[in-house]
């Protein structure tokens, strides 16, 4: 085994891990040794050729198709050097202030989250897309809202240089996405961070970090020769994303002493909803995620989005399957989507935990209140379907799943909590959060607000794992606020 | 080589043979190892004869599949299966044999000529009572759609979708094209 010594070692490279980097960069001109370890490789974005299940396969977890383990919700999440933000949207909202209140924890203010998210939306080039690169299927949602008298809200966007290739969650093919690979890794290492990918920790016992190298056989080789490595380092931040960051505490045995640890997990559990119109439209090219309708948080806890994605994932997402099924596909260029998100609760049965190989499983089960948000969020998308022209609509929790325009004035009746059976109805998730909860005590929450583990000064956490509850928006400004304050933390230890 | 075999929780000895194994493949650069990453063979291709009925039912365009068409989507299939770790694969596998057996319980040894049965049969147990069958038709319909819709080819020839990596650029082009 061979030996490594550093002052600071970085576990993960996505919003949280690349915002620490490069929040923790100028020590290294100090004499500071700052190593980032990242589980999954580098990528280039010349391969990222759009074919949805090859893309999948090199860049997700598992393609994508991580499942929880009573196998009613697949999670999404990226391994590799930018983890998730490589392939979200680029959707950049600022943390809402009435989850951060709801969230208590006294010295953490709504306000101070909002001042550094906006840091970092200037810096990663967020902005508003232009009217003229707003597609259909984004306009349709709009038009759909308009008509009801509901207001749909542009969402902005992290990207430079965008030519609308509505590749987003398949690696940007024009590298137009101003992720962590591309705006805060970068500048990390040319100060001198040093970036090791395909380095996976095993685990943790005390300060000393057992790594194991990996050959890349999808993308460039590691930095590091393969085998085995002990890392000796003074500070740890852990940014291994929900998964990642919880099962390495548990691995190393941190939930004997703090039993939160891996609890009051969740994912925002969503529905892709389609309906088909009657002549094609624009829908896999431009942006696909521009809108959302967020007004029914509070009473019906979900929300809706724009998106639009592949025949494949569509074909997944959908129920059923056989001739009503296929029709849908057929018509592809006609096909408007939108994405229901429910707000789940953070409940402590809602885990993760390891295997008896040691391998992290999501013990997560959908409860009766994110089913019926997942059924009220699918009769309000029904409804814009239809204002916005479609001529049916496909409901995962109706049936039969076809709804044509006659019926949209029986969609309360025809869509219902009952017909939502777990297990045949599709659900995805990529908003992971919790597992690591901020919090002021030891027996249910894992770190305090600044992201450090309770009792291990050296030890700190920067991912959406610290969220205590769900956030009930895209968590990729929050996740960079709450890194960067995570930073603020180290830096100050090292000053001191 | 399934790049997950090395996982946490191998025996010290298996985990060691697995990364060199890895290491010769990369060194002597085995053709295929980095590109080609759909399998020649794998498990649901070799069941192609029985999976058909299944395939015909899911996917009704698919009974325009000869022999050869049918065994390339499913070695598509397969490749997303072989990606996964081993225990998913197991759980896969099982899945797709119970429905089998579930779908032969009703409609005989020789499924292929009795698609309403086999339709009526996945219909009842996509309803099931017990979630465990409603996920393995879950799973087995998931594989399946993978090889069909998954195909890039086909995506554009029959479904009309293909990725326009110039984004609007390549999309006016096309449609500038289509006009002339």
């Amino acid at each position: 085994m061979k030996s490594v010594e550093a002052d600071i070692v970085i576990v993960g490279s996505g919003a949280g891990g690349g915002t620490v980097a490069a929040r923790l960069a100028p020590l290294v001109a100090k004499g500071k040794r700052v190593i980032l370890l990242e589980q999954g490789p580098r990528f280039d974005y010349r391969r990222f050729n759009g074919h949805e299940l090859e893309m999948s396969r090199m860049l997700y977890r598992e393609g994508g198709g991580f499942m929880v383990a009573d196998g009613t919700v697949s999670l999404a999440f990226v391994e590799g050097y930018g983890g998730s933000t490589v392939v979200y949207t680029g959707t950049s909202l600022e943390p809402p202030a009435h989850i951060i209140e709801r969230w208590n924890l006294p010295g953490l203010s709504p306000d101070e989250l909002v001042r550094r998210a906006k840091c970092y939306a200037r810096d990663n080039g967020v902005h508003s897309l232009p009217a003229a690169e707003i597609n259909e299927n984004n306009r349709l949602f709009v038009a759909g809202c308009r008509e009801l008298g509901w207001k749909a809200t542009q969402f902005a966007v992290n990207t430079r240089g965008c030519r609308g290739s509505g590749l987003c969650n398949l690696g940007c093919p024009n590298n137009a996405k101003q992720g962590t690979h591309v705006v805060q890794l970068p500048r990390a290492e040319s100060q001198g961070v040093e970036v090791i990918t395909r380095a996976r920790v095993m685990r943790l016992r005390g300060r000393r970090l057992e790594v194991e190298v990996r050959l890349n056989p999808d993308g460039t080789p590691s930095e590091w020769e393969p085998g085995n490595y002990e890392v000796r380092a003074g500070r740890v931040v852990l940014a291994g994303g929900v998964v990642g960051s919880t099962t390495l505490l548990l691995r190393s045995g941190f939930d004997r002493t703090l039993p939160a640890v891996g609890r009051y997990f969740t994912c925002q559990p969503a529905h892709i909803l389609v309906a088909e119109h009657p002549h094609p439209i624009q829908n896999a090219v431009g942006h696909p995620k521009s809108f959302l309708w967020d007004e029914q948080i509070e009473g019906d806890h979900f929300f809706l989005e724009t998106c639009m994605y592949p025949p494949f994932i569509t074909a997944k997402n959908m129920t059923g399957f056989g001739r009503d099924h296929e029709r849908f596909l057929r018509r592809f260029d006609h096909l408007q989507m939108i994405l229901v998100l429910a707000c789940d609760e953070a409940l402590p049965s809602q885990r993760i935990v390891l295997d008896r190989r040691g391998n992290p499983q999501v013990r997560y089960q959908l409860d009766p209140r994110t089913i019926r948000a997942l059924v009220s969020g699918t009769r309000a998308a029904a409804k814009i379907f239809f204002a916005a022209g479609a001529i049916r609509v496909h409901a995962p929790s109706a049936r039969p799943t076809r709804l044509e325009a006659n019926e949209r004035d029986r969609i309360e009746t025809r869509i219902r909590s009952e017909y939502f059976l777990p297990g045949t109805v599709s659900v995805s998730a990529a908003h992971l959060m919790g597992g690591c909860r901020m919090g002021r005590s030891t027996t249910d929450s894992v770190t305090n607000i600044d992201g450090q583990v309770h009792g291990y000064p050296w030890l700190h956490v920067a991912d959406a794992s610290l969220f205590p509850t769900a956030l009930e928006a895209n968590p990729y400004l929050t996740i960079m606020a709450l890194a960067d304050r995570v930073a603020d933390a180290v830096l100050d230890k090292e000053h001191a | 080589m399934d790049a997950r075999i090395c996982e946490y929780g191998e025996a010290p000895i298996r985990r060691e043979l697995c990364h060199a194994s890895e290491y010769l493949r990369y060194a002597i650069n085995l053709p295929g190892y980095r590109e080609q990453w759909v399998p020649s063979s794998g498990p649901l291709e070799r069941r192609a004869k029985w999976l058909r009925p299944l395939v015909e039912v899911m996917v009704p365009a698919a009974r325009e599949l000869d022999r050869q068409a049918l065994g390339k989507m499913l070695r598509l299939s397969d490749a997303i299966l072989l990606d996964r770790p081993a225990a998913i694969r197991r759980r896969a596998m099982l899945a797709a044999n119970l429905i089998r057996f579930l779908v032969r319980l009703r409609c005989g040894p020789v499924p292929a000529q009795k698609t309403a049965c086999v339709a009526a049969r996945l219909v009842r147990l996509e309803n099931s009572r017990s979630r465990n069958i409603r996920l393995a038709l879950w799973a087995t319909r998931t594989l399946l759609m993978a090889g069909y819709y998954g195909d890039p080819q086909r995506q554009k020839a029959e479904l009309g979708y293909r990725p326009y990596l110039r984004g609007w650029g390549s999309y006016r082009e096309e449609a500038a094209h289509e006009e002339r």
